[in-house]
């Protein structure tokens, strides 16, 4: 254990933390709140009762799948700005396969999440084979491609898969169908909305973060985040490995889809899943690219995302408070002011 | 005959006002990014300071009455937030993709976060009380002029006046430039100020360009978009400003294509995927010009 580092790293993240909550304080103490009573707020709606844990957990699930699709990028030097998009594709692919045939539970399950992880693979694939072949930048094109999830999963579910009230009439949303029952992973007590898709993201990410930080293929892709250059001189097909993480970063994206419409929603709903992937590079960010970080990440920002409806009953706030928390620290932890000043102090004692 | 004939010119001339009108702010928001392109800094936060700009210009004008003033409150907006992507990225020497992102997120919220407080609105907000920019004709408004003349002079400033010229040398070789007697944070913090005013007269030209309506996250990536301008034109104004027109006009294609009773998804979808191509026509150009070797 490198004591320095760790220390270092707390530092970091306790000076984010401060300066963040300075500027939260004034925000909130405009908006006729305060800091403490906030906390309270957001704590409580986490851990007063089993079912708020357990709701907990419901937000946390789809944070950490989407921060180790978008860290498995990051370790190999790939910035997937896609995963918004993969998880849109995902999760609208998903619901029309789960809605549009009636197979036993054990069959359509699995087709139906595989389905998910594949479609937000194939929403990867142009810009990771641009990437790839031509290095064309991979932020600018996957941003692209997350605009044009949004407008072509809206217009395939309206045109095709519309769901319809018993009297025929369609919901303002855009909103399809709902998905067999056997497609649905079960909740795991009535009144939470933690479903079964806990667990398997739980198993995926262990899994996860086993691949890159103790096989052959982890050290490889750390190696080329290192320096690609570096990684060809040893031997490594860089462009290859990069390539096929970008797919799979693509394909954890879906399964991020897949799993809240199988899990959660059980129908595709137009704005359901809005800034899930850009919440999971958030997470990803603030784990420092280590996989292990993110479980952390995710329970920090799951727990901000599970205050959302309380903060919008027992407090005065802006409902986008929510939204502005998490950058908000994470643009003063990325920022790292102690590096400059250690920087800074020990150039003087040099001189 | 004559009838359909002027029908068409008529929509003609009415698709080509419209894409000049969504155009105008990406033009403006891309020759900003050229500045960030010049010193060599990728400069992903545009989006975030287009939001900033149109929330400061919608708010000034809402207050005054006064559309101009609206855009240089949305000039003061945008350069506040380059200001704060200036520090991070050029004093705290922080990842750009990584602050530029992060900003985006923040502006887009505290934005959402503000229009709450002051306006006491969620999501949108309406003003009754924001003027009208002047109009030439009854059809141009001030901005789009504006925005061609903004480009041909960072054309002429960045190629022919001292501070460009020394601009371009920071971006070319910083460390020449620094044994040449030039502040090279310097020249950066200059370049990515000009880049945040012009990305927030942009921003602010969206709200008050038409229906005087401030939505959350009322950008939709255009930003982004003005980001991919400055990667096609290398960050040569000239050249990065007519790509934002042209990505600008497809916008504005939408307009007739829903008078087929087409879902208006095909025409929305437009300025993205046209840029999404024209960036991947530039990258994959680029290469073969670079002729590397393809395998590593």
């Amino acid at each position: 254990m490198n004591w320095t580092l760790v220390s270092r790293h707390l530092t970091r993240y306790s000076v984010g933390l401060a300066i963040g909550g300075v500027v939260i304080s004034i925000l909130l103490v405009a908006q006729g709140e305060n800091l403490g009573r906030f906390v309270n707020v957001v704590l409580a709606s986490s851990f007063v009762s089993t079912d708020a844990v357990l709701n907990l957990a419901r937000w946390t699930a789809p944070l950490i799948l989407s921060s180790l699709a978008f860290l498995i990028g990051a370790r190999a030097g790939i910035f997937n700005t896609g995963v918004e998009g993969q998880i849109i594709v995902g999760a609208c692919v998903a619901a029309i396969v789960g809605s549009s045939m009636q197979l036993p539970a054990i069959v359509l399950l699995p087709i139906t999440t595989a389905a998910g992880a594949a479609a937000g693979m194939l929403w990867a694939y142009p810009a990771a084979w641009l990437f790839r072949r031509y290095r064309v930048n991979e932020v600018v094109t996957t941003l692209m491609l997350n605009y044009i999830a949004v407008l072509l999963c809206n217009l395939v579910v309206r045109v095709f898969f519309l769901a319809k009230s018993s009297e025929g009439h369609e919901s303002i949303t855009v909103t399809s169908r709902p998905i067999a029952e056997s497609a649905a992973y079960p909740v795991f007590v009535g009144s939470s909305s933690a479903s079964w898709t806990v667990l398997a993201t739980v198993l995926v990410f262990i899994a996860g973060a086993i691949a890159l930080l103790s096989t052959r293929w982890g050290d490889e892709v750390t190696a080329i985040g290192g320096s690609r250059k570096f990684a060809s001189y040893a031997g490594i097909d860089a462009r290859g490995v990069q390539f096929r993480v970008f797919l799979l970063s693509g394909a954890i994206g879906g399964l991020v889809g897949a799993f809240e419409v199988q899990g959660i929603l059980h129908q595709f709903i137009d704005g359901s899943l809005t800034n899930f992937g850009w919440n999971g590079i958030l997470g990803g960010l603030l784990a420092m690219n280590h996989p292990v970080g993110i479980a952390a990440s995710s329970l920090f920002l799951g727990m901000i995302q599970n205050s959302q409806l309380a903060i919008q009953q027992f407090t005065t706030v802006s409902p986008y408070m929510v939204q502005l928390i998490a950058p908000l620290f994470i643009l003063i932890f990325a920022i790292d002011p102690v590096k400059k000043a250690i920087q800074t102090i020990r150039g003087r004692n040099d001189n | 005959m004559t009838i359909e004939i002027a029908a068409i010119a008529g929509s003609i001339l009415f698709v080509l006002i419209a894409g000049l009108q969504s155009a105008t702010p990406l033009v403006l928001a891309a020759v900003g990014g050229a500045f960030s392109a010049q010193v060599n800094v990728f400069n992903l936060a545009l989006e975030g300071m287009m939001i900033a700009g149109a929330f400061a210009g919608f708010a000034v004008s809402n207050l005054t009455g006064n559309a101009l003033l609206g855009m240089l409150a949305g000039a003061g907006g945008g350069m506040l937030v380059s200001a704060i992507f200036a520090i991070a990225t050029v004093y705290f020497k922080t990842d750009e993709i990584v602050v530029g992102i992060v900003i985006n997120l923040v502006m887009l919220a505290l934005t959402g976060v503000l229009l709450s407080t002051l306006f006491n609105a969620s999501g949108q907000f309406v003003s009754t009380t924001a003027g009208t920019l002047p109009k030439m004709w009854n059809t141009f408004d001030v901005l789009m002029p504006l925005a061609f003349v903004v480009v041909i002079w960072a054309h002429w400033f960045l190629y022919r006046s001292r501070t460009g010229l020394r601009m371009r040398a920071v971006g070319g070789n910083p460390a020449a430039t620094t044994a040449a007697g030039v502040s090279v944070n310097g020249y950066r913090y200059r370049a990515l100020l000009i880049g945040g005013v012009l990305a927030g007269v942009g921003g602010a030209y969206l709200p008050l360009s038409g229906l005087s309506m401030f939505t959350v996250g009322m950008t939709a990536g255009a930003g982004f978009i003005a980001v991919s301008a400055v990667l096609f034109g290398d960050g040569k104004p000239l050249l990065v400003g007519l790509a934002a027109l042209i990505f600008g006009i497809m916008g504005a294609t939408a307009i007739p294509i829903q008078q087929f009773k087409l879902p208006s998804e095909y025409a929305l979808v437009l300025p993205y995927l046209v840029t999404i191509i024209a960036v991947s026509v530039k990258g994959i150009r680029d290469a073969k010009r670079r002729g590397e070797e393809l395998l590593t």
